[in-house]
Parts: structure tokens; C-alpha cells; sequence
């Protein structure tokens, strides 16, 4: 049940014959008038519970585009349904334009769309949708809320992929270059070609030069086929907030532009997202599907307060690869990071594996270490200080069991960590 | 943006499923938060009711059994059959006192003018208690107060039939003149007088403390007391309320208008329902479900803040120290785990400062003082410079 405006100057016209006879009986009788209009009204609006509402599948989108809510109402009433309609969803989803006028006859049906401009990455959801049915005076109305059911999957922005036609040139770069600088155990024979001034004399292949009588080089590409592993930590170090988002978005933003550098050079991605379980895994997918397999996979993954599983991954990483694979820990490394095992797992790991250690650092760090302006900015910056140092230890303990670590802001760790694995391919060392 | 609604079927719905009614668990929930509230009203009115004190707090009253307050008074005047009756307005203390009862004002000097006059022309025996602090003189003439005595035990001394029963009592307070029957003698006056104005009988008794439960089983003031107010079997117990509006003419809220009653409760109700057609609102309010997020920072931040509660300046100037060798052992080709003395070896060749300045700033003997600690970080400072512009 509600009231329109209209119920309200009812009420105010009574005033003026309460005016012209100033007795309490006017009142009372304005009042009986004033309740009969509304209740007679109310009674000849049309049900809300007599409507019928569906939801239009939606599609994913990704974060920054915009989705449409498509709501069709059948009008099962025999009243004719006049009234408006509000479609509510969650915050975060950006549906501003929310509420629609409705004007059904009897058996007939309406189709509302609502503009949605999500703001968060994620699963979002409707709440309800609420009609209100005015009656015929339009002075009252009945109102009901009901849910139906729909989730809008917003995907990652996967804004760093603006880094990535620049990787992709590199990566073109290195394919069937010759030798010349790349000579590594990694590098994969790829055809014979003519020698041409400015090729390595190192790269000539007498064999077939005196078969061909003409000189000819070999040349080589970098290795295919080669397996990369890709663990997101979802545990309470991703939680942690730097600069607008969590650690977790940097980690996702370096993991897609990853997934699509490596699968454009022929390695199989995988990925897994662990914090005492594992919340997303993507594998088996065939090339062409990865990266959007990959990105509806880590949409819906939010950090947790839990310590993150090493074992746990040192288990799944185990079992998953058999051959020599990059194995890719989106993390923190922090002071922490010896107690919690990551130190410990990924020196196994490394062993059978080529191990990249990811941390996207905290940008306000850098800002309390050099901050003189008080006394107590003096300890914040001695604090952070310590924490660097802590941190520098831990690095160094990783370097030395032989894992790659890249520590770099949110912002550029996805190119970071791009750049590493084309110079580990270009090394050979995959 | 609003999308102008198309018509896309005409009829029912054919083969759609009809919307799921309002789970009968959420509907159940619904009514569980009802009877839960209604529940909570309950008890808290009747714990509300339980605790309600039935005795009240003011000074001298018959419902007070406060040390300050006079309930064992009053208890023992109604099981001798006397009827007394406790009122805090001058309105209904005039209309409780009728001739043949006796009227109890306690605190006279705090009545205002028009309530002494009120109380003055009453028809009942009247007994002035706790006298002093105000004037009465628009209540009586008969006496006056003439600076104060010490409580201490006072013999009667006077023909006063109450007083002599009573023989003696402990009392102090405000000492009463003029030509009336003094009893109890206290520099220069006396502590109980008794007079007649007409035919009504007028005692005052200066110490309102011989009635409070303290005083009252002190020496003979319980018999002075109880004659006094026992005297008729009505007593009107009178402790006067500091917001009576008693002779203070004030309009109505309803008065103030010039508007005739019927139209303002028209326009009230016409702002009730401008109220309830404001309030409702289309659906309910939407949370978000917010994800966990904590500033990095935090910890960094909580750790200098513990640093600074402990005073630990030799303990943070370790680690600005040790993070500054830490950050240009690179960039002057410093291996990681060299000794102290190459470390300033280096640094002294990169910065072109002498050894010792370098070992007094790297391996001085730590800060004690926040004064210290920022002379240091200055002195880490520049030296980074240095070696930076080198």
C-alpha cells in the first residue's frame, strides 16, 4: 500500500471546509471522505502479485562497460495496470535509471530495460524488483517487492592489455630471428635459410651449405608448447588495499596479460586460485577460448581473511605438472612470507620448475619511508625502512634458492611481469 | 535512462512458470520479528514497572525513606489514624486543606508571593517546617527569622503543651522572633513558635530535620512532631515543586495559534499523510555486500606508532641506518654482507666525505632523543645525496 501526492492535496482540500466551519466534526467527516476515496481506489488497482516477471539472461561485460537489465511484465490481472516499476540491484552496479512508468491492459506485456554502469569486479546482484499499481484516481496504490533471480558477471578490466601489442612485437621479434643472440639449450631449431650479410658466421650450417652450394644459416625460434602455471593468491596478503584497489586486481590485471602473451606464443596457460582452497581453475582450454574462460574464472574471486596453503599449492603444482613448466606465484612478499612457507615451497618448486615470484608493492610505502615531517613520520619512515629490509631478506632467499622474484607497483606489475617471461623464453629457460 | 516500455506479446504468459510467492520461511521470519518485537515492549514495561520506584527522592517527603527524606514520620502518623495526604502543587494543597485538618508546608521561603498568599488563606492549622532560605512574608506576619543557631539539644522553656511534652529536642537552624509562644530559646529567639491567626492554629517548627528520618528518634523531637502534625486526623503533607506553575498566567500551544482548533488538527493531519506518502518508499534500500580490504600500509603504520610509544629511537634509527647501506651498497658496488669498515671505506670514496663523518653517522652511538633521531635521519639523508650525485 501507498499514497500518491494526490492523496495529500485530498487532505489539504479539506482544509477548506474545515475553514468555512470550524468544528471537529468537519474534520472528521473530511477524514471518512479522505479513507473512503483512498480505500475505493486502492481496491480498484490492479494487483501486483497478479504480475509475472522475468529476467533477460545477461551477458558478461566487462568492468568500465555498460549492461542492460531487460525485465518483461505480464499484466495476468484483469485490471489494467498503471504505475511504476523499479528494477534495484546492488550499489556497485550502476543502475541509476532504475525506475519505469508502466501502463499495461489486462493479459498484455511490457519489456523495461535498465542501463547498468558497474563500478566492481564480480558477480553483482539484483535485489528486488518492486511495482506499484496506482488506482484509478492514482491517489493510492498497492506495492509489492519480489525477486527474480539474474547476476550480472562483471569482468576484470584487464586494462594492461594496452601493454600488450608492444610485448606481442617483441615476442615476433624473437621468432625466427637467428641465432645470433639466442643460443640457449631452449632455443628450438626452425628452418634453413640463405645467409645474408650481417648473420652470425656461428649460425651457418656447413652441412647443408655443401649439399646446397650457397651458404645457409640456421635459424631458431623460441621453444612452443611449453606449460605455464599461473597461482593467484587469494589469501588475506591479496586483501590488502593499494593506492584505490586490492593486491588481488594488480595480480589478476598481470595474470590475463600473461595468459595472453604466453598463449599468442604458443604455451599452455593454467591458472589456479588458492588461499586455503582453491576458489578458480582454469585448464584444458583450448587457446582461442583462454582468455575468456580465464577472465569469467577470476571474476567472481574476492580476497579472504585466511592465511594462504603453500602446501596446498606446492600439492596442486605437483600434480598438475609433470615436465619442466613455468610456474608463476601471483603473491606478496612480505616479512611473513618464511613463516606462512611460500620461502620454503617455492625453493621446492624450483628445483623441477622455473619459478616467478609476482608481488605488486605498496605504493604509499615508498611515501612513508621518505616522509620527514614530524617525529612521528620519523618512526613510520624507520618502520617502513624495517619493512624493506625484511622484505630484501626474503628476496634474497628466494634469488638464491633460484626462483625469479619481480616485485613492482600495482600499476606496472603486469608489464613486469610480461617482460620476465620474454626474457626467461628468450634465454631459453623454459 | 529510462527506456519508453514496448509492447512485445499480447496475452498471457504462455508456459511461464508464475513468479514464486513469498517464501512462507521469510513470511514465517516476518512474523517471528513481530512477535519478537511486541515480546521485547512487553518485558521492557514490566521490567519498566517492576523498578519503578514507589518512593521518591525529594527532601521531606511522606514517600521518602532517604535519610533526608521523612517516610517514618508519615508511617507512624497513619497508623495513629491520622490521613495524610502528600501534594507537591499549591493548587491542590489549597483544595486538600480543608478546616479541621492540619497543613504541612515544608520550605515556605520557596514559595513565590502568589503561592504564599494562596496557602495563607486556607482554613486548616498550618505548620511552617524548614524554615529559612526566602522570606514568607505574604504568608505570615507573626514571625520573622533572625540569623541562625547550631543543631544541638534545646530544653523546651515555654508553656506550649507539644513542646513540653516533648521536653527537649536537637535542632538548629534558623532562629524565629516576634509575638508569638517561643519554645526551644536559641540566641535570641527560638526554634518552634506557635500562634493563632483567627481561629486557625499556625506552628513553626524552623528545622526541617527533626522530621526527616535521621532526626526524628533523635532526643524528644519525634514527640514534638507528632503532636504537632498529629493534631487533627487529616494532615495535607505540602513539599512545594519548583516547577508549579501556580499564578503564572501561561497560554496553551493551541492558544498561541490564531488559528480555531479544528483547522490545526486538519492541517496535522494533512502533515501526516504528507508523512506517509514521503515514507513510503518504492522497495527497500539496497546494501552492498563489501569485500575485504585492508590498507597496506596499516602495518607499517601500527609498527612506527608502537616505535614511538616505546621511545625505541635506537631501534629505529638501527633500521634507517641499516636501510639506507642496504639501498646504496648497489649503487656503489658494496657486496651484501660487507664489514662495517668497508662500507665506510666506500661510501667515504663515493661521497668525498671523510671516514669519520661516515662512521659517526653510520656507527655513532644511537639516538636517544627525538631531537637525535631527526639529526640523524637529516644527516642519513644528505649523505644519500652525495653518494647519489657521485
Amino acid at each position: 500500500m501507498a499514497i500518491s501526492w494526490r492523496a495529500v492535496a485530498l487532505a489539504a482540500l479539506g482544509l477548506i471546509p474545515v475553514m468555512l466551519l470550524p468544528q471537529m466534526a468537519t474534520v472528521g467527516t473530511w477524514v471518512l471522505i479522505w479513507v473512503a476515496v483512498v480505500v475505493g481506489d486502492l481496491a480498484l488497482a490492479a494487483a501486483p502479485r497478479k504480475v509475472v516477471v522475468t529476467r533477460s539472461p545477461l551477458p558478461s561485460v566487462r568492468l568500465t562497460e555498460s549492461a542492460t537489465s531487460t525485465l518483461t511484465l505480464v499484466n495476468a490481472d484483469s485490471k489494467r495496470l498503471r504505475g511504476i516499476v523499479r528494477d534495484a540491484w546492488q550499489p556497485t552496479a550502476g543502475a541509476v535509471g532504475n525506475r519505469h512508468d508502466l501502463d499495461i491492459q489486462p493479459g498484455e506485456a511490457r519489456r523495461v530495460r535498465t542501463a547498468l554502469q558497474p563500478v566492481r569486479r564480480g558477480d553483482l546482484l539484483p535485489h528486488r524488483v518492486t511495482i506499484r499499481a496506482w488506482g484509478p484516481l492514482g491517489i493510492a496504490g498497492r506495492q509489492r517487492s519480489i525477486a527474480v533471480a539474474g547476476t550480472l558477471r562483471v569482468l576484470p578490466e584487464f586494462r594492461s592489455r594496452r601493454h600488450l601489442p608492444s610485448r606481442l612485437a617483441r615476442l615476433r621479434e624473437m621468432d625466427g630471428r637467428s641465432a645470433v643472440n639466442v643460443r640457449g639449450p631452449g632455443t628450438e631449431f626452425d628452418s634453413l635459410r640463405e645467409y645474408v650479410m650481417g648473420d652470425d658466421v656461428r649460425a651457418i650450417d656447413w652441412r647443408a651449405t655443401a649439399r646446397r652450394q650457397e651458404m645457409v644459416v640456421r635459424t631458431w625460434r623460441p621453444e612452443r608448447d611449453r606449460r605455464v602455471l599461473i597461482v593467484l593468491d587469494t589469501s588475506r596478503l591479496s586483501a590488502a588495499r593499494l593506492g584505490d584497489a586490492p593486491r588481488l586486481d594488480a595480480g589478476i590485471e598481470a595474470s590475463l596479460l600473461l595468459t595472453a602473451l604466453a598463449t599468442r606464443a604458443g604455451d599452455r596457460v593454467e591458472l589456479l586460485a588458492v588461499d586455503q582452497q582453491v576458489r578458480a581453475r582454469v585448464s584444458g582450454t583450448h587457446s582461442s577460448a583462454v582468455m575468456s574462460t580465464m577472465a569469467a574464472a577470476v571474476a567472481p574471486v574476492h580476497p579472504l581473511l585466511v592465511e594462504p596453503d603453500w602446501t596446498l599449492v606446492a600439492q596442486l603444482v605437483r600434480d598438475r605438472l609433470s615436465q619442466r613448466a613455468l610456474v608463476v606465484l601471483v603473491t606478496a612478499v612480505e616479512a611473513s612470507s618464511v613463516e606462512t612457507g611460500l620461502v620454503q615451497v617455492a625453493a621446492t618448486l624450483a628445483a623441477d620448475h622455473q619459478v616467478v615470484v609476482a608481488s605488486a608493492t605498496d605504493p604509499e610505502a615508498e611515501a612513508l619511508r621518505t616522509n620527514r615531517e614530524t617525529t612521528a613520520d620519523l618512526f613510520d619512515a624507520a618502520a617502513a625502512e624495517r619493512a624493506n629490509l625484511e622484505r630484501r631478506g626474503v628476496t634474497m632467499e628466494l634469488r638464491r634458492a633460484g626462483v625469479e622474484v619481480l616485485e613492482r607497483l600495482p600499476d606496472d606489475l603486469a608489464p613486469g611481469l610480461a617482460d620476465t617471461y620474454l626474457a626467461l623464453k628468450a634465454a631459453g629457460r623454459l | 535512462m529510462t527506456a519508453t516500455p514496448t509492447i512485445v506479446a499480447r496475452g498471457h504468459a504462455a508456459g511461464e512458470e508464475p513468479p514464486a510467492p513469498t517464501s512462507p520461511q521469510g513470511r514465517g521470519r516476518r512474523k517471528a520479528l513481530i512477535v519478537a518485537i511486541l515480546a521485547l515492549v512487553v518485558v521492557a514495561v514490566i521490567i519498566g514497572v517492576a523498578t519503578q520506584r514507589s518512593t521518591s527522592d525529594i527532601p521531606l517527603a511522606p514517600d521518602n525513606s532517604d535519610p533526608g527524606g521523612a517516610r517514618a514520620a508519615a508511617q507512624v502518623l497513619e497508623q495513629q489514624g491520622v490521613d495524610v495526604t502528600f501534594v507537591t502543587t499549591t493548587a491542590a494543597a489549597v483544595s486538600e486543606a480543608e478546616a479541621g485538618s492540619t497543613l504541612l508546608v515544608v520550605n515556605p521561603g520557596r514559595l513565590r508571593p502568589v503561592q504564599q498568599e494562596a496557602i495563607a488563606g486556607v482554613e486548616a492549622d498550618i505548620v511552617l517546617a524548614n524554615i529559612g532560605g526566602g522570606t514568607f512574608d505574604s504568608l505570615t506576619d507573626a514571625v520573622e527569622v533572625e540569623g541562625y543557631a547550631t543543631r544541638t539539644n534545646r530544653v523546651a522553656h515555654c508553656a506550649d503543651e507539644h513542646a513540653q511534652a516533648a521536653e527537649s529536642i536537637t535542632a538548629g537552624g534558623a532562629v524565629l522572633t516576634g509575638d508569638v509562644e517561643g519554645c526551644f530559646e536559641a540566641e535570641g529567639g527560638s526554634l518552634y513558635a506557635t500562634w493563632t491567626e483567627g481561629d486557625r492554629a499556625w506552628s513553626a517548627i524552623s528545622d526541617g530535620w527533626i522530621i526527616s528520618n535521621e532526626g526524628l528518634a533523635v532526643a524528644g523531637n519525634a514527640a514534638l512532631v507528632f503532636r504537632t502534625l498529629g493534631a487533627h486526623d487529616r494532615l495535607v503533607w505540602y513539599v512545594p515543586a519548583s516547577d508549579d506553575t501556580f499564578g503564572i498566567d501561561s497560554e496553551g500551544l493551541l492558544d498561541q495559534f490564531p488559528l480555531p482548533g479544528p483547522v490545526v488538527t486538519m492541517l496535522l493531519l494533512v502533515g501526516v499523510v504528507l508523512v506517509l506518502w514521503r515514507g513510503r518508499r518504492l522497495g527497500p534500500i539496497v546494501v552492498e555486500p563489501l569485500p575485504v580490504e585492508v590498507r597496506a600500509s596499516e602495518t607499517t603504520r601500527g609498527r612506527g606508532r608502537l616505535y614511538r610509544r616505546a621511545a625505541a629511537h635506537a631501534h629505529a634509527a638501527s633500521a634507517l641506518r641499516a636501510g639506507f647501506v642496504a639501498r646504496v651498497a648497489g649503487r656503489v658496488g658494496l657486496p651484501s654482507h660487507a664489514g662495517p669498515d668497508q662500507v665506510v671505506e666506500t661510501l667515504a670514496r663515493a661521497s668525498g666525505r671523510g671516514p669519520e663523518a661516515i662512521s659517526d653517522v653510520l656507527y655513532g652511538a644511537p639516538p636517544t632523543t627525538d631531537e637525535g633521531l631527526s639529526a640523524l635521519t637529516q644527516a642519513l639523508d644528505t649523505l644519500e645525496r652525495e653518494v647519489q650525485r657521485a
